[in-house]
């Protein structure tokens, strides 16, 4: 009965994945418990030398940062994209063009848009000059190569990842809920806290997870806007592969990222069904 | 208290487009180093057009866009089918695992590639970024297709069939009319990612394969000449043309008659 | 020869058993009717005889050829689904043209066929024939879908509860209407539904099915006034259990309980004591609930006469006596 074939279905997307996703996983797991070879690559045998080398203050302190500046970016991400969400769910005429502009940003090119950061926070750049001009300062301040300058990027990058996962779980909140709040005498603070916040929160998980998670693999933020200190460690990686020349450190350092992507992940799936009711799964 | 919701809302607006548009007109400021207005010129991109890099790297991105997105796109749909319409052992499996290519961290995703092709012997060049892009956007396009599926009221095919048309028909006739707004979705993500890739691009390609992104990295590194302002506006003016109208286009057709 | 034949089909998904050795026979132009709860297996009998699903045991017949190898679009039946599973980006006469395109008809033929499937569900054609569904209300959908399966001028038509969504009125009035087209066209209709007022009311024989079997096979009075089992009698109208010969248990309707003032009962008739406990307005009846001496509730229904100029003797508190005539109690196979 079958005129077009499971396998058929299947197959390319699934041979595609296996073999340029999969495989290299794999190998890359391989190489991360391999001694390093002469030139960088990777020498038959078994190590765990490079794991432990991530026990090293030095390489923990780039972990932990990364950890860090990903989890502020996403909180300053959450506390300034959840009342733009609020405003669209809200708004009726405008709604189109408010979501529209939200998504314009998310569409453009993460290099133009991290080349605006630069352009404003550089020592010649817009912000040094306005404040100069004013008189303001008398010399300019270091804005660009800074921590504050990657948090900056990260948000200014992510915000709206946070945006529209938490507006499309306010567009389905029931205003009757909120009328029904109000009639049993709670007040706008208690509403929102009471009602709103806990309804949202698939949205608030959703929109945390799409911020936090690639600001933790991030690499373009901070070696544009945070110089050679500013190290996360997805430049840390990128490192190894480059400069650095070893492969199998490097490789060892990219596991350790998708460990910390996979355990948000894992954590964000268990919140997420906790459900609105605070129930556990079923 | 909804003041204050409003105020925060309309600055995130405002300091999420200044900068972009700051970056805009600067490109048209005939002075080199200074942010000071010296008057308005068209030079930087005139010197656009002499590069030749530029143009490599644009039709670089171009080859590699249209040909990743096509063959992503098609295996995404199809495998957005099986997950949709056909029980198979390792179906829930195969749904959750779909997302492991979407938050795998660009970085890591980059090198797992280098280090096959290496193992492989394979040269780096634009068909190892073709490879590398379809292989990230097979599982975006999947999951877009797969939530329009999802929507999609499973017994219109059916009806379909008691009607007489047989499993392919029906499926020409029927799902993929209301299927291919996601389809187009998918293919302009796709299409967008693979366009706009700098890390993972960076790290398979070789000498002479640089796509847009790396070129215009390389440019903003240097962050020197109001140049990167221009390409950066053009890019921007192209995006922005292609979302408008992609919006226009793909007007939210109803998947099914809702009851009542 | 029966036109659908069903020989002890079963249906397993995974370690469920939708359908359990359901065995019965359908007979040329009937209103058949699949009554029962939601999980009891009615649509998953109808979907195995449109095709989408195959049985794991069992044979099913149509018009005595073998459905085995058959797939849904050689089959030749009409269906009606539960979403109407109108094609939303088909205008209606796109949508009722569809199996006549599929056929390769020409244009000519099928646009009048379309007309005249348009008029027979009572949707004039200049009005509809452009409008897309989601320009339709629900029953004007359900029209369509109607229409859509009918121009195909099918031996069988399958409807699965295509009156859910619709309101009271309307719904009575295509109950109606789905009658008549069943006896105008002659056309076997197997109806899915869990409404049994619909089933009483339109079929001329229902299975009422539970959990994968079926538990009672026969017409709507068959069913209404001799049930077999306990699921029966309480799934189909109001039902009471009461005391009966040999300590059995016997069904007895509510309307065929008749209420009198603590005495003797009449010949030939049983009784219990007990005392009314609610007496409900319903407009065309009333509805007395007697609390019995020994616990038990007796649901009782006498017809209104007019409460405002003869009203129904009871009260709160009052006692009475329940009867019924000992013809009356039903024994159930399984009380």
């Amino acid at each position: 009965m079958r005129r077009l074939s499971t396998w058929l279905l299947l197959g390319p997307g699934v041979f595609w994945l296996g073999a340029f996703f999969a495989v290299p996983m794999l190998l890359v797991l391989a190489a991360s418990v391999m001694p390093r070879g002469v030139y960088g690559g990777v020498e038959p045998g078994f190590t765990l030398e490079h794991y432990r080398r991530f026990l090293d203050p030095l390489y923990l302190h780039v972990l932990g940062r990364t950890v860090v500046w990903a989890g502020s970016a996403t909180a300053a991400c959450l506390l300034l994209g959840y009342p733009v969400a609020w405003v669209i769910a809200r708004s009726r005429r405008h709604r189109q063009l408010l979501l529209l502009l939200i998504v314009l940003p998310f569409w453009t090119s993460f290099l133009v848009r991290t080349f605006a950061m630069i352009f404003l926070l550089r020592d010649t750049g817009l912000i040094n000059s306005l404040l100069l001009g004013a008189g303001l300062i008398r010399a300019p301040l270091t804005l660009l190569y800074t921590p504050f300058a990657v948090l900056l990027g990260l948000v200014y990058g992510f915000l709206p990842f946070m945006v529209l996962p938490i507006y499309a779980s306010l567009e389905k909140l029931d205003p009757a809920l909120l009328e029904a709040a109000e009639g049993l005498g709670a007040r706008p603070v208690a509403r929102f806290f009471t009602v709103i916040l806990p309804l949202s929160l698939p949205g608030v998980i959703a929109g945390s997870l799409l911020v936090f998670v690639p600001a933790l693999g991030s690499f373009v933020t901070s070696d544009l806007l945070g110089g050679a200190k500013q190290v996360m460690i997805g430049n840390l990686v990128q490192n190894q592969f480059t400069t650095a020349r070893n492969w199998p450190f490097g490789s060892a350092a990219s596991f350790a990222v998708m460990a910390l992507v996979l355990v948000a992940v894992g954590l964000s799936i268990r919140w997420r069904d906790r459900g609105a009711d605070g129930e556990p799964a079923a | 208290m909804k003041r204050l919701v409003w105020w925060v809302a309309g600055l995130v607006y405002l300091l999420l487009h200044l900068p972009v548009l700051v970056l805009v007109v600067f490109s048209f400021n005939a002075s080199k180093y200074s942010v000071r207005w010296t008057g308005f010129t068209l030079d930087w991109y005139r010197r656009l057009a002499e590069r030749e890099d530029l143009w490599r790297g644009l039709r670089a991105s171009l080859i590699v866009g249209a040909s990743s997105t096509l063959l992503a796109t098609v295996f995404g749909t199809l495998l957005a089918l099986a997950l949709a319409r056909r029980r198979f052992a390792g179906r829930r499996a195969l749904e959750g695992l779909l997302y492991l290519p979407i938050v795998t961290p660009e970085i890591v995703a980059g090198i797992s590639l280098l280090v096959l092709f290496v193992a492989i012997g394979a040269p780096l060049g634009l068909g190892t970024i073709t490879i590398a892009h379809v292989a990230f956007n097979i599982a975006f396009v999947a999951v877009v297709v797969r939530a329009r599926l999802a929507g999609m009221d499973q017994s219109l095919e059916e009806a379909a069939m008691t009607l007489g048309a047989d499993e392919l028909t029906a499926f020409r006739t029927v799902t993929v009319p209301l299927l291919w707004p996601g389809i187009l979705a998918g293919a302009l993500l796709a299409f967008t990612m693979s366009f706009d890739d700098y890390v993972i691009t960076s790290l398979v390609s070789g000498p002479g394969s640089s796509t847009l992104p790396i070129v215009v990295y390389s440019m903003v590194r240097r962050n020197v000449e109001p140049t990167v302002n221009a390409i950066s506006t053009l890019i921007l003016v192209v995006t922005s043309l292609v979302i408008w109208g992609a919006n226009r286009l793909l007007r939210e057709r109803p998947l099914a008659t809702a009851r009542g | 020869m029966p036109i659908v034949e069903f020989l002890q089909v079963s249906k397993r998904f995974g370690r469920v058993t939708a359908v359990d050795a359901v065995s019965f026979a359908i007979q040329r132009g009937e209103f058949f009717s699949l009554l029962g709860p939601s999980g009891c297996g009615k649509t998953t009998t109808l979907r195995l005889l449109a095709g989408f699903e195959q049985p794991d045991a069992g044979e099913i017949r149509v018009a005595g050829a073998s459905m085995r190898d058959t797939p849904p679009y050689e089959r030749k039946l009409g269906m009606v689904f539960q979403s109407y599973a109108l094609f939303p980006h088909l205008s209606v006469e796109r949508n009722v043209a569809y199996g006549l395109e599929r056929r390769r008809l020409p244009r000519a033929a099928i646009a009048a066929q379309v007309a005249r499937a348009l008029e027979l569900v009572r949707l004039p054609t200049a009005e509809f024939a452009g409008r897309r569904p989601a320009q339709l209300s629900g029953g004007q959908r359900q029209r369509v879908a109607l229409a859509r399966a009918l121009v195909l001028e099918p031996e069988i038509l399958l409807l699965d509860e295509p009156l859910g969504a619709i309101d009271l009125q309307l719904r009575k009035a295509m109950q109606l209407e789905l009658k008549q087209l069943n006896r105008a066209l002659g056309i076997t209709f197997v109806y899915v539904t869990h409404d049994q007022d619909e089933a009483l009311s339109m079929s001329d024989r229902i299975a009422v099915m539970d959990r994968g079997r079926v538990a009672q096979l026969g017409t709507p009075a068959e069913i209404y006034e001799s049930p077999r089992t306990a699921f029966v009698a309480g799934f189909i109208g109001e039902s009471n259990l009461l005391p009966g010969p040999g300590g059995r248990g016997v069904v007895v309707r509510p309307e065929r309980i008749e209420l009198r003032t603590p005495g003797e009962p009449p010949a030939g008739w049983e009784s219990l004591a007990g005392r009314v406990d609610e007496v409900i307005y319903l407009g065309e009846r009333l509805r007395i609930l007697v609390a019995l001496a020994d616990g038990g509730r007796v649901n009782a229904t006498l017809p209104n006469q007019g409460q405002l100029t003869r009203p129904v003797g009871w009260a709160r508190g009052d006692d009475v006596m329940v009867c019924w005539r000992a013809g009356d109690g039903r024994t159930l196979e399984d009380a």
